[in-house]
C-alpha cells in the first residue's frame, strides 16, 4: 500500500469517541487527582464501558483487537487530558500483551474474556527494587514444586498494582541462567502470599496508581505459566516493544496539551505593547516546539504502521518513545517559560504537563537504554 | 403596486402577544421605508372572543379574523393553510412577518414551502426588494456572527424576539372576518389532552447560561450578593465571580471565571465591579456582548467591554434590575 | 412503524470562523465538523429509546451534505440507528433550510416514515426551519418544540409534549408525523468502540444530488446569500452618560435591548 496520512473515516471515528471521553471524563478530574492523588475508577470503569481499555485484545477474547497506529491515536488523545489516567488505562494493555503474545489459547481463553467482559484491572510486574533497566539480574525466584511454582520476590513501581485483580509476573528459575532462566506466570491477586506495599507518592501522573507487589511462596499453578520455563525475557522484551510506541503518542499528548496551552497563552498575555507571541524569542520557541510535536507524531505512527504491517519495529519503536517523550519534557519545559510565573502556579495546568512528562522518559524502558538499544539496532547495519 | 405586509399574531400568552407587536413593529417599518403600503394582521384561533377588540388596536390597518373551531389548537399544518388561505386574498406582492414566538418560528417553515417563497427566521433587520422579496440580516452561529440573505417573494421571516419595537403609536383597524373553506388542511391532527402551566425556571448552570452576571471585589462583600442575584434572576442569568471574591471566601469556587474557573460565551455577560484582569477576560471575552459597572473609568474591563455605566454598583443595580424586569416578561428558548 | 432522523453536520461550536472570499458566506475550509451535536444526538437517541421500548422498529437515519457528512451519519449508526442514508451535495453546493427540507423530502418520501424527527436546529445557521418545512413537502403534520414522545393512546397515534409561552401541552397526534424536538432524550449514549467498529457494516447509501432533484415536482426554492458578518472587533466600551442612576439603568437596558438586541 502507498504511504497516506489520512486518516480513514473509522480512525477519526476512534479518534472523536477518545477525545470526546477526554474531554468530558477526564479534563474536569485531572486537575482535582493530580493534586489529591486519587485513583478515579469512576473514569476508568467509564473507559471499560465505552471500550476504550484493552485495545490489543483480539475481537476473539471479546476486545476490539485495534491495530496498533488506531491504539496510538486514542492514547494521544486521552494523554491530551491527563497523561496519569492514560498510564491506568494502558496499564491493562502492558498486563495483557504477555498473555496475548505467549499465552495457549486455554491461557489467552480464562485470562482475557474476564477482562472483555467485566471492568477488571491487570499490571506488569517486572521492574526490581533491584533494578529496572537490567531485566535479565531479576531477582524474583520462581520454584517448581510438583505441579505448580512457588515464587517469593518483590516487584517495585506496579502500575495499578492495588487495583488490579491480575499480575503477569517475570521471575527467574534459575538466577544462574540470567536471562535464559526468566519465565512468565499469571498471577491473580488473591493467591495466598501476595501482599501489597503502600500507594508511591509519586512527582506526576499521580492520577494513576504505583505500588509494590511482594510474593511471599506464592503458589502458582503450572497452567499459569506463560510458555515454557526461560522463555520470559523475550515475552517480556516482544511486549514492551508492542507497548513502547504507545508511550510516545502518550508524551505526544501530552506535549499537544501543553503547546495548546501555551500557543493560546502567547496570543492573550502582552508585554511591552503586544501579546508575548509576537516577540521573537517568543515566536521561536513555539516554532521549535510545532517541529517536536509534529516529528513525534510521525515517528509513533511510523513506528506503530510498521508493527501493524509485522515488520521488527525494535528500532523504531525505541526512537519514537525516546524522542516524543525528550520532545515531550522539552516543549513542556517551554510552555512554562512562556506562561512566565503564572506557568510555575499549580492553578495553571502546563507545571502538571511537565510532571507528567517527565514520566515517559523512565518507564517501559529509560531513554538511555531506549538509545543503546538505538545505536545497538542501527549498528547491526554495519556489521 | 405598493406592497401589503401581513403579519400573523399569536394571541396565546402575553409574550406571544409581544412577539406580535413587535412583528407589526418591524412589519410598519419596512413598508414606510418603501414609501408605505398595507398591514394586514391575521388574527387565527377559536372562540377569540375579547381579542377581536384588543387586537383592532395593535395598529394594522386591517385586522382578518379567521375564528374557526380547526384553528383552536396550533397546528403548523392548518395554520399555514388557513394563512394561505387570507394570502391568496390579498393583492401581491406580499411579504409575511412572523413574530418571534414559538408559533412564528414554527410556522415559517410550513408556510414559505407552502407559498413556494423564501424563508428564515430570527431576523434582526428587514429590507424590502424591489423584486418583492426581503433582505433580511439574522444570527447565526449563536450569534458569534450575522448573515443576510435575499428571499424570493413571496417571503415568510420570523423575527428574533425583542429585536424590534411594537408600532408608535397604535391606531385603531379595521376588522374583517374571513372564512376558511371546507374541507380543512390534512389530516384531522392533534387534540389537545392536558395544558400544564409555565414551569419557574432556576438559574440555569453557568457554562450554559445565555446570559451571565458576574460580581467582584467592586460589591465590596457576600452581604450584597442578593442585589446581583436579583439582577441575575430578572435576566435568567447564571451568577459568575471574580477570583478575587472566590478567594476572599465571599462566593464558592463553582462560580469563578476565568483562567483558573470556568470559560463562558454568553450572549451577554455583566461584569459588575470586576477590574478585568487579563485572567479573568480570558475566560469571558469572547461573550458576544459585555457590560461593565465600575467606578474606576480606567479599569481594563471597559477596553473589552461594549457598554459601560462608571458608577457604584451598589447604587446602579436596583434600578437596572428593575428596568429588565419591565422589557422582560419572560424568556422563550 | 420506523423513524426517520435527520442530522447534520455543523461546525464545531468553539470553530474560529472566517469570511468567504465571496463575503456571502463563512469560509468552510479548514473548519472541523461534527454531527449537529447536541440537537441531532439527542433526537437520535429518542428515537433509538422509542425502539428499544418497542414502540418503532427501525430507525433510519438521512442526512444532506457534502461527503464529510457520513461521519455524522455513521456517529448515528455507531449509537444504534439501523441504516443511513447520505444526499451527497457536490462542492459548491448551497441550500437553504427551505430547499434542504425539500430535498431530504424528497428522499424521505419513497420510504418508511411514520415518525421523522429532527433536532432543535442546526447548530450553524439555527432557522429551526427544517422540520416543519419537510412536513409540508411530505404532505403531513408537524410539530415543532416539542420536549416528549411517548407511546400512548390508540394506535396510529402518538401523545407529544410540546413547549409553548402559556405552558406545556400534551398533545395526541396521529401518524405519520414530523417532530422537530426542542429538547430530545437527556444524555444522548456516547457509542462504545465496539460499536463504531460494528457501525462499519451497516448500510449506508450516498445518493446523488441529482437522483433527488429529478423526482422533484419543482425545483427547490431558494434564498441568496447577500453578505456575512463577523463582529468587529472590540474598541472600548460605550461609556452610558447619566444624571440619576435609574436614567443610567433605563439608557443601558434600551441599548441592550434595541442596539446589541441581547435582551
Ligand atoms: C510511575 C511508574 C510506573 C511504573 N510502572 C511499572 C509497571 O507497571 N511495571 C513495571 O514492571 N515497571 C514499572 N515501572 C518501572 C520502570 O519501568 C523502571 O523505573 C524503569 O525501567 C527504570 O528502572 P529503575 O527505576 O530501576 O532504574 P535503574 O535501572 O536503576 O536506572 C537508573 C538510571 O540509570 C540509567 N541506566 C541504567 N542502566 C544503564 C545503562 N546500561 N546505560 C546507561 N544508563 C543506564 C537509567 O536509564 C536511569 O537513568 C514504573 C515506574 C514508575 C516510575
Ligand atoms: C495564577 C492566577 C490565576 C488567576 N485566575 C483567575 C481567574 O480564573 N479568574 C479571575 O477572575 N481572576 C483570576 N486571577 C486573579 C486576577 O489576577 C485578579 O486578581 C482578579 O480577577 C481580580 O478580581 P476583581 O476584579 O474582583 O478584584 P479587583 O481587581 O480588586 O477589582 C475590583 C474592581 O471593583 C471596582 N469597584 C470598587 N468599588 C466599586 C463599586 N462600589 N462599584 C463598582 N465597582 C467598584 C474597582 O474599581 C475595581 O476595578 C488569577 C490570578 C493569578 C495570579
Amino acid at each position: 500500500m502507498p504511504i497516506s496520512f489520512d486518516l480513514t473515516p473509522e480512525q477519526r471515528e476512534l479518534q472523536g469517541l477518545a477525545s470526546k471521553f477526554a474531554r468530558e471524563e477526564m479534563t474536569p478530574r485531572a486537575a482535582e487527582c493530580d493534586r489529591t492523588g486519587r485513583f478515579p475508577e469512576e473514569v476508568y470503569r467509564r473507559a471499560w464501558e465505552l471500550g476504550l481499555m484493552n485495545l490489543n485484545v483480539p475481537a476473539e477474547y471479546g476486545g476490539s483487537g485495534l491495530p496498533l497506529l488506531d491504539q496510538c491515536l486514542i492514547t494521544e488523545e486521552l494523554a491530551s487530558a491527563c497523561g496519569g489516567m492514560t498510564t491506568s488505562i494502558l496499564a491493562n494493555c502492558l498486563a495483557l500483551q504477555p498473555i496475548n503474545l505467549g499465552g495457549s489459547p486455554e491461557q489467552r481463553e480464562r485470562f482475557l474474556k474476564p477482562f472483555c467482559s467485566e471492568y477488571r484491572l491487570a499490571s506488569f510486574a517486572l521492574t526490581e527494587p533491584g533494578g529496572g533497566s537490567d531485566a535479565g539480574a531479576l531477582k524474583t525466584r520462581a520454584i517448581r514444586e510438583g505441579d505448580s511454582y512457588l515464587l517469593t520476590g518483590q516487584k517495585c513501581f506496579i502500575t495499578n498494582a492495588p487495583q488490579a485483580s491480575l499480575y503477569t509476573v517475570f521471575a527467574t528459575v534459575d538466577p544462574e541462567k540470567k536471562h535464559a532462566g526468566i519465565t512468565a506466570f499469571v498471577v491473580p491477586r488473591e493467591t495466598p502470599g501476595v501482599s501489597l506495599g503502600r500507594e508511591e507518592d509519586k512527582l506526576g501522573q499521580r492520577a494513576s496508581s504505583t505500588a509494590t507487589v511482594t510474593l511471599e511462596r506464592a503458589r502458582v499453578p503450572l497452567q499459569n505459566r506463560l510458555g515454557g520455563e526461560g522463555e520470559g525475557f523475550k515475552l517480556a522484551m516482544a511486549t514492551l516493544d508492542s507497548t513502547r510506541t504507545p508511550i510516545g503518542a502518550l508524551a505526544v499528548g501530552i506535549a499537544r496539551a501543553a503547546l495548546e496551552h501555551a500557543s493560546r497563552y502567547a496570543l492573550q498575555r502582552s508585554s511591552f505593547g503586544v501579546p508575548i507571541a509576537q516577540h521573537q524569542a517568543i515566536a521561536t520557541k513555539l516554532g521549535t516546539m510545532v517541529q517536536e510535536l509534529e516529528a513525534s507524531r510521525l515517528l509513533t505512527w511510523l513506528s506503530a504502521w510498521m508493527v501493524d504491517q509485522g515488520k521488527r519495529a525494535t528500532l523504531e519503536s525505541s526512537v519514537a518513545k525516546c524522542y516524543a517523550s525528550d520532545s515531550a519534557m522539552h516543549i513542556c519545559d517551554e510552555a512554562i517559560q512562556i506562561f512566565g510565573g503564572y506557568g510555575y502556579m499549580r492553578d495553571y495546568p502546563v507545571e502538571k504537563l511537565l510532571r507528567d512528562a517527565k514520566l515517559c522518559q523512565i518507564y517501559e524502558g529509560a531513554n538511555e537504554i531506549q538509545r543503546l538499544v538505538i545505536a545497538r539496532e542501527y549498528l547491526r547495519r554495519f556489521s | 403596486m405598493s406592497p401589503t405586509a401581513l403579519v400573523l399574531a399569536d394571541p396565546r400568552s402575553p409574550l406571544g402577544i409581544r412577539a406580535t407587536l413587535e412583528a407589526l413593529g418591524a412589519a410598519e417599518v419596512l413598508l414606510a421605508h418603501h414609501g408605505g403600503g398595507k398591514l394586514v394582521l391575521g388574527l387565527l384561533g377559536h372562540s377569540l372572543g375579547a381579542l377581536r377588540e384588543t387586537a383592532a388596536g395593535w395598529g394594522a390597518d386591517e385586522v382578518l379574523l379567521l375564528d374557526d373551531a380547526r384553528l383552536a389548537v396550533f397546528q403548523a399544518e392548518t395554520y399555514a393553510w388557513a394563512a394561505e388561505t387570507i394570502v391568496k386574498r390579498l393583492s401581491s406582492p406580499t411579504v409575511v412577518v412572523l413574530p418571534g414566538s414559538t408559533l412564528g418560528r414554527e410556522l415559517v417553515g410550513r408556510l414559505s414551502a407552502r407559498l413556494r417563497g423564501g424563508g428564515t427566521s430570527e431576523a434582526l433587520e428587514l429590507d424590502l426588494e424591489d423584486t418583492g422579496g426581503i433582505r433580511v440580516r439574522r444570527p447565526l452561529f449563536g450569534g458569534k456572527a450575522s448573515e443576510t440573505v435575499s428571499l424570493p417573494a413571496p417571503a415568510v421571516v420570523s423575527l428574533r424576539a425583542n429585536a424590534f419595537a411594537p408600532p408608535e403609536p397604535p391606531r385603531p383597524s379595521r376588522v374583517v372576518p374571513v372564512l376558511l373553506p371546507d374541507p380543512g388542511a390534512g389530516s384531522a391532527g392533534a387534540h389537545l389532552l392536558e395544558r400544564l402551566p409555565v414551569p419557574v425556571s432556576d438559574t440555569p448552570p453557568l457554562t450554559q447560561a445565555p446570559v451571565v452576571v458576574s460580581g467582584g471585589r467592586g460589591l465590596h462583600g457576600p452581604e450584597n450578593w442578593p442585589l446581583l442575584e436579583d439582577l441575575a434572576r430578572a435576566l435568567g442569568a447564571g451568577l459568575g465571580a471574580s477570583r478575587a471574591v472566590v478567594d476572599a471566601g465571599w462566593r464558592p469556587a463553582s462560580e469563578q471565571v476565568g483562567q483558573t474557573g470556568s470559560s463562558v460565551s454568553p450572549q451577554l455577560y455583566v461584569a459588575v465591579g470586576i477590574s478585568g484582569a487579563i485572567q479573568h477576560l480570558v475566560g469571558m471575552s469572547s461573550s458576544r456582548c459585555i457590560v461593565a459597572i465600575n467606578t474606576d473609568p480606567s479599569a481594563p474591563i471597559f477596553k473589552v467591554a461594549d457598554y459601560g455605566i462608571v458608577g457604584d454598583a451598589l447604587v446602579l443595580l436596583p434600578p437596572l434590575t428593575e428596568a429588565v424586569r419591565r422589557v422582560r416578561a419572560g424568556v422563550v428558548p | 412503524m420506523e423513524a426517520v432522523v435527520c442530522i447534520k453536520p455543523v461546525p464545531e461550536a468553539d470553530s474560529r470562523l472566517r469570511v468567504a472570499p465571496s463575503g456571502a458566506t463563512y469560509d468552510p475550509e479548514g473548519l472541523r465538523y461534527t454531527l449537529n451535536s447536541t440537537y441531532d444526538e439527542a433526537a437520535v437517541e429518542e428515537a433509538l429509546r422509542l425502539r428499544e421500548a418497542g414502540a418503532i422498529e427501525k430507525v433510519h437515519v438521512v442526512s444532506l451534505g457534502p461527503a464529510r457528512a457520513e461521519e455524522g451519519v455513521r456517529y448515528a449508526l455507531a449509537m444504534g440507528a439501523d441504516d443511513g442514508l447520505l444526499l451527497e451535495t457536490g462542492p459548491g453546493d448551497a441550500f437553504d433550510p427551505g430547499a434542504t427540507a425539500n430535498l431530504l423530502a424528497g428522499a424521505i418520501q419513497t420510504g418508511p416514515h411514520d415518525l421523522v424527527l429532527v433536532g432543535r436546529r442546526a447548530g450553524d445557521d439555527e432557522t429551526g426551519m427544517v422540520g416543519s418545512a419537510l412536513g409540508e413537502h411530505l404532505g403531513i403534520p408537524s410539530f415543532a418544540f416539542v420536549t416528549g414522545i411517548s407511546v400512548e393512546g390508540p394506535s396510529g397515534s402518538l401523545r407529544l409534549r410540546r413547549f409553548t409561552e402559556a405552558g406545556e401541552e400534551v398533545l395526541s397526534v396521529s401518524l405519520p408525523v414530523v417532530v422537530s424536538l426542542l429538547k430530545g432524550a437527556q444524555d444522548p449514549r456516547t457509542p462504545t468502540l465496539p460499536n463504531i467498529l460494528k457501525a462499519r457494516r451497516k448500510p449506508l447509501v450516498h445518493q446523488p444530488l441529482s437522483e433527488v432533484l429529478a423526482r422533484l415536482p419543482a425545483p427547490p426554492v431558494r434564498s441568496l446569500p447577500v453578505r456575512f458578518d463577523l463582529p468587529a472587533p472590540r474598541t472600548g466600551a460605550r461609556l452610558v452618560e447619566y444624571q440619576n442612576p435609574s436614567e443610567a439603568a433605563e439608557k443601558l437596558v434600551r441599548l441592550l435591548r434595541e442596539e446589541a438586541k441581547v435582551l
